[in-house]
């Protein structure tokens, strides 16, 4: 009702006076109209062209307030004002075409009221709540834009920083690696003298932590029946890599237990060592995926030389595990970085192989199956683990859950979070379906034209 | 006399490993280890059963199933272990995990990862010097472990 009341006040004002055709000025693009802060006697209604209104504010920063099209009006406000002083720089966008009434012009009487400024007033109220409108959308648009921008920032100095600590801990990490091979080359020296030793340093250096806190103690329990070893001892042998047999053996000849148990130690410390290198060096690798993204990375890929590549890197942890592969002809090739998508398969290869280890399976296996549509090339990765559980299902992809129990296994969970996030910004989704027979991942690209 | 027994929980076997021999290596304690808080919370039962000292408890924070906080939560809030000292021992705990560690766990003492070994002994130590005092233990029996500092503080406060 409001706006029909103002556009037929709006009409009646535009027909009662902006008739006198000496009252009409010509603008050329670029021109100014009104100053900012300059005295302006005139209203102005525009006939052709448009023109833009922009405000510097006390910061000297500028921002646009409003626009003016073919039957809008312009100078209003200081028209109106007490100081009749712009409040807006207003410069003709094209060639312009403008009438205008001045203080000369005769008042004349109409529905709305006797006053110009009350028959003005539908006018004045509906431009200034145009122009509320108008700051409101600029903020809102400027936020997001902060919001992208700071998101953007984030991940590039999330990128640097990854990426000097990556560097700096690698060091660390090569001199760990490098320091604990030596060392265990040395023992490996020295105890060539005495089978016995080496055989058990050997052991325990392959073999790392195998028994869990409750096997060790149930083991002391076992060897506490020898009356010829007292209880620290048990303890000690308990906690070795040694069969139980074994001990047992020595426990009997009773000989040199403190040395069986220190050389075991020697050989359990420097796996620890190189365990924990290898396991940071891939938490520093995971972490830099994190960082910003290498658009530069990207080139016409072949998925199968990517599964290829990502079997070939996780050859040593599949080597109990039949794998079959089932691509698909001709081989489908994708728009994309091979290093990510590598990441995206070692991860969920690598995930099948953990579940079929740590859930014991008989014969274990994984399939990779290819599938090339029209629209989407699409990679599954199937186990015949015990599946996901229905509790763990809905977290899998969140960083830092991990159900691994072994060691320090891929860090901090931040496998399939990775993966997700990689295969996000392919456009892509991954579908996962889980049950007691096994699990299988579905990975969905789309296909693009190339950009 | 009973050697006062330590608790060490991490899922983690290789820093279980390395914590267990970090502590084992003090004269006059006890030393056993668990991989999660379960075993924990069943060992704890046997050896009450047995009517073994349970004086410290040492635990990390992220363990699949129960982590650090809620497990010593749960011994706080129902007295499991009557003046039993806990210390949580992190890589990583968030805020939250700080606050209800304080407020519900009251953790007698808070160590990040990775510790130093040094400060890792003497916090034992003195823990383990509260614990014999608030036990009414006559702690001329604990030489090797009595911390004199925290002695002479808690015998001068009286």
């Amino acid at each position: 009702m409001f706006s029909i009341q103002v556009n037929n006040q709006k009409e009646w004002l535009k027909a009662n006076y902006f008739r006198d055709p000496n009252k009409v000025i010509h603008l050329a693009a670029d021109e100014v109209l009104l100053q900012q802060g300059r005295e302006n006697r005139r209203i102005y209604l525009v006939r052709e062209g448009s023109l833009k209104g922009r405000v510097k504010t006390a910061q000297q920063t500028e921002y646009e307030m409003f626009m003016a099209k073919p039957g809008d009006f312009v100078g209003i406000n200081s028209f109106f004002h007490p100081n009749h002083l712009s409040l807006s720089t207003t410069i003709a966008i094209e060639d312009c075409v403008l009438s205008y009434m001045d203080e000369d012009t005769e008042i004349i009487c109409s529905p709305r009221g006797d006053t110009l400024e009350q028959q003005y007033m539908g006018v004045i109220l509906e431009e200034w709540s145009h122009r509320q409108f108008m700051i409101h959308h600029l903020h809102k648009e400027r936020e997001s834009m902060i919001t992208h921008m700071m998101e953007v920032r984030r991940m590039a100095s999330l990128g640097e920083l990854s990426a000097g600590i990556a560097h700096e801990l690698n060091n660390a990490l090569s001199v760990l690696s490098s320091a604990s091979r030596s060392i265990y080359q040395i023992v490996v020296r020295y105890l060539t003298g005495t089978p016995k030793r080496l055989a058990v340093f050997e052991e325990s250096f392959q073999s790392g932590r195998i028994l869990s806190s409750r096997e060790m103690r149930d083991r002391q329990k076992a060897l506490q029946k020898f009356a010829s070893i007292d209880e620290t001892q048990a303890r000690q042998l308990a906690r070795t890599s040694l069969r139980i047999e074994t001990i047992e053996e020595l426990i009997k000849s009773g000989i040199g237990l403190q040395e069986i148990v220190d050389t075991n130690e020697i050989g359990l410390r420097l796996h620890d060592m190189e365990l924990v290198s290898k396991q940071s060096a891939h938490v520093i690798q995971s972490m830099r995926t994190l960082g910003a993204p290498k658009p530069g990375d990207r080139k016409d890929t072949s998925i199968r030389a990517v599964i290829q590549n990502s079997l070939h890197l996780l050859s040593a942890d599949l080597k109990e595990i039949t794998v079959e592969t089932m691509f698909c002809d001709p081989d489908p090739v994708l728009y994309a970085s091979p290093t990510e998508l590598v990441q995206v398969f070692v991860n969920l290869i690598k995930n099948a192989r953990d579940a079929l280890i740590q859930d014991q399976i008989k014969r274990p296996m994984i399939t990779i199956g290819m599938e090339s549509t029209d629209s989407e090339i699409l990679i599954s990765i199937c186990d015949n683990a015990l599946g996901i559980s229905a509790e763990n299902l809905p977290n899998i992809f969140s960083p830092s859950f991990t159900t691994k129990k072994m060691g320090l296994e891929f860090g901090l969970g931040l496998g399939l979070g990775i993966v997700k996030k990689i295969v996000q910004s392919y456009d892509g989704r991954i579908e996962v379906e889980s049950s007691n027979i096994g699990s299988r991942f579905t990975v969905h690209l789309p296909k693009k034209k190339c950009s | 006399m009973k050697a006062p027994i330590i608790i060490c929980i991490d899922d983690q076997r290789e820093v279980l490993a390395a914590l267990y021999e970090e502590l084992d290596s003090l004269e006059g304690v006890r030393v056993l280890d668990c991989e999660s808080a379960d075993e924990a919370l069943e060992l704890i039962q046997e050896l009450q059963d047995n009517g073994e000292w349970i004086a410290l408890i040492v635990c990390d924070q992220i363990m699949p199933g129960t982590k650090g906080v809620q497990f010593l939560s749960y011994l706080q809030t129902n007295q499991v272990i009557p003046n039993v000292k806990t210390v949580l021992l992190t890589g990583l705990a968030t805020h939250e995990d700080t606050i209800r560690a304080i407020n519900q766990a009251r953790v007698s003492h808070y160590i990040a990862k990775p510790w130093d070994s040094v400060y890792l002994k003497k916090t034992v130590r003195s823990l383990l010097t509260e614990w014999i005092i608030e036990s009414g233990l006559d702690h001329q029996n604990y030489p090797d472990l009595i911390d004199p500092e925290t002695l002479y503080m808690n015998i001068s406060g009286d």
